[in-house]
C-alpha cells in the first residue's frame, strides 16, 4: 500500500488530482483532507510569492520524451523551411531579378535551442495577494493552499501575465527549499518582500532605519524569511497537525522568466553565503 | 504609455536568443583581448551617470574565473534559463530545461508592454546586484569609454560574437586592469 502511494507521489499529479490543489478561503470554519500536504504561509504585504515544487524523477523522464517527441516536430519544420529558403537562395543567387532576397538562414533546433516550458515552471505555485486565509490587525496575511506532495523551493516574487509575460524578481542566486507531506500544514513562516534598492534608491528613504544600511549594501535583499514559530496559528487549524517547514539552503535556480535576480537574504542557522556560494548551515554543504 | 512590440520584432529577438543556445563558448587568451584606458578618462562631470556607466572590479580574480562570473550574470541578466557557468545542483535541471532561451521570452513580452529603457535599466540592476554578490568593487567610468567596451540591452539584442567580445574585455578589466577612482556601492 505504501508503496503504490510512493508510487503515485513520484509521478506527479493527474489532471483530476490537480483539480484539488487550490487555495483555501477564508471561511468561519474549515475543512481540510488531510490525505493532501498543505504549505501555509505568511506576507505582511499584497505580493505575489512564489514557490515550485522540484519533479520527481518520473516527471523528468515523462518530460524528456515529449521534449524529445516536439524537437521531432521542430525539426521536420526547420527541414521544410530549409528547403525553401535554399531554393529561394540559389535563385537569387542565378539572377537577383529572378526572386527577392533570401533573408536569414533558418536555425537548425537542437535540443538547447528548444522552446519548451521547464517542469519547474509547470510546477509554479502562488500564494497571493488573492484567495487568502486571513488577515491581522496588523495587515499580514496568511495564505493556506493545498499542494502536491513534495518538495519546494521559494522562487521569488513574480506575476506571470496570460501571455507568458512575467514581472518581480527571483531568489535565483539563493534561496531555501522544503518537504511538503502528506497528512500535515507546512508551515513556511513570513515572508517579506522589498522594493529592489538599485533600480529605485528613493525607497531607502521609507525603509524602516533599522533595515536601511542592509538594503543598501545588499545584506538585506528583496525577500526574507522568517521561519514559522514566532507567529501563533489561527485556532481554526488547531485540529490539524501544523509543522514548521524544515528549511534547507537551495539553488542556484534558472531565471526562467526573466525578472530581477535576487537572493533569499541570509537567515540564521539555515541559510548563509561566502561571496555567491550558497551555505546550508544544517549541513555545511556548499552550493 | 505602453508600447506594443511588433511580432517581427519578437521574433527577430528570439531569434539572436536562439543563436546564444549553442554551447558556451570558448575562453581567449587574455593577452588577445583589448584592454581599455580605464585611468584619468573620467572626470568629475561624469559622476552623475555613474549609475549607469560603471565597470567592475575584483583583486587577486584571474581572467578566466572574471569571464565565468561576467559570463553568469549576462546570463542572469538577459534571462536565459540556463546561463553559462551555470553550476550542477542538487535539482534535475538538465533535463527539464525550457531551452537557453528560457526567461528570454518572458522578458522581451514585458518589454513589449513597458518599452525598452525599463528593461535596460533592469539589465543594469541586474548586472550590478550579480556582480555585488560575486566580491566585485563598482566603479564610475566616462559614457564614451564605457561604450567602448560595453552595451545596453532593450528591445534589440546585441550579436552574439560582439557580446562576447565585449564581455572578454569586461571580464579583463574585472581582473588584470588597476583600477582607477573611488570605489561606489553596488
Amino acid at each position: 500500500m505504501m508503496l503504490l502511494l510512493a508510487m503515485a507521489l513520484a509521478a506527479g499529479p493527474s489532471k483530476e488530482d490537480l483539480k484539488l490543489l487550490r487555495p483555501v478561503k477564508d471561511t468561519p470554519a474549515v475543512q481540510l483532507d488531510m490525505t493532501g500536504a498543505y504549505i501555509l504561509l505568511r506576507s505582511p504585504a499584497p505580493v505575489p510569492i512564489s514557490l515550485f515544487r522540484v519533479a520527481t524523477q518520473p516527471e523528468v523522464d515523462e518530460y524528456r520524451e515529449k521534449r524529445a517527441q516536439a524537437l521531432v516536430k521542430a525539426h521536420q519544420k526547420w527541414e521544410k523551411s530549409h528547403a525553401s529558403w535554399a531554393k529561394g537562395a540559389a535563385l537569387w543567387k542565378k539572377d537577383p531579378n529572378l526572386a527577392l532576397p533570401p533573408g536569414d538562414e533558418p536555425i537548425e533546433p537542437t535540443d538547447e535551442s528548444l522552446t519548451m516550458a521547464p517542469l519547474d515552471q509547470e510546477n509554479l505555485i502562488g500564494f497571493g495577494p488573492l484567495n487568502r486565509f486571513a488577515k491581522d490587525s496588523s495587515g499580514t496575511s496568511t495564505y493556506l493552499q493545498r499542494v502536491w506532495p513534495g518538495r519546494y523551493v521559494l522562487y521569488g516574487s513574480i506575476f506571470v501575465g496570460n501571455n507568458g509575460s512575467a514581472f518581480g524578481s527571483c531568489v535565483c542566486m539563493g534561496t531555501v527549499a522544503f518537504d511538503a507531506k502528506a497528512g500535515e500544514i507546512t508551515d513556511v513562516g513570513t515572508v517579506q518582500t522589498s522594493i529592489d534598492a538599485i533600480t529605485f534608491p528613493r525607497m531607502l528613504d521609507k525603509a524602516k532605519p533599522e533595515d536601511v544600511d542592509g538594503l543598501r549594501s545588499g545584506a538585506i535583499t528583496m525577500m526574507r524569511l522568517t521561519p514559522a514559530g514566532t507567529v501563533g496559528i489561527d485556532p481554526r487549524l488547531s485540529a490539524y497537525k501544523v509543522v514548521p517547514a524544515t528549511l534547507k539552503a537551495a539553488g542556484p535556480v534558472p531565471n526562467y522568466y526573466g525578472v530581477q535576480v535576487d537572493r533569499l537574504t541570509a537567515i540564521p542557522n539555515i541559510l548563509k553565503y561566502d561571496r555567491d556560494k550558497i551555505i546550508d548551515l544544517t549541513s555545511a554543504a556548499v552550493h | 504609455m505602453f508600447k506594443i512590440m511588433q511580432p517581427a520584432a519578437v521574433l527577430a529577438a528570439l531569434s539572436v536568443c536562439a543563436q546564444a543556445a549553442s554551447a558556451a563558448p570558448n575562453v581567449p587568451d587574455p593577452a588577445s583581448v583589448e584592454a581599455p584606458r580605464i585611468a584619468g578618462v573620467t572626470s568629475a562631470a561624469d559622476e552623475v551617470d555613474f549609475d549607469k556607466y560603471f565597470y567592475f572590479h575584483r583583486a587577486e580574480t584571474t581572467f578566466d574565473q572574471a569571464l565565468a562570473d561576467i559570463r553568469e550574470c549576462d546570463g542572469y541578466a538577459r534571462g536565459l534559463a540556463s546561463p553559462y557557468g551555470y553550476q550542477e545542483t542538487p535539482y534535475p535541471y538538465a533535463g527539464t530545461m525550457a531551452g537557453a532561451v528560457g526567461g528570454a521570452i518572458g522578458n522581451l513580452l514585458v518589454a513589449a508592454i513597458f518599452g525598452s529603457a525599463e528593461l535596460r535599466k533592469a539589465r543594469r540592476s541586474n548586472m550590478r546586484r550579480c556582480m555585488n554578490y560575486k566580491g566585485y568593487d563598482r566603479y564610475g567610468l566616462n559614457k564614451d569609454v564605457w561604450q567602448g567596451f560595453n552595451f545596453e540591452e532593450g528591445l534589440s539584442s546585441v550579436k552574439e560574437d560582439e557580446r562576447q567580445r565585449k564581455l572578454a574585455i569586461q571580464a579583463k578589466v574585472a581582473s588584470l586592469i588597476q583600477p582607477d577612482g573611488k570605489v561606489l556601492g553596488r
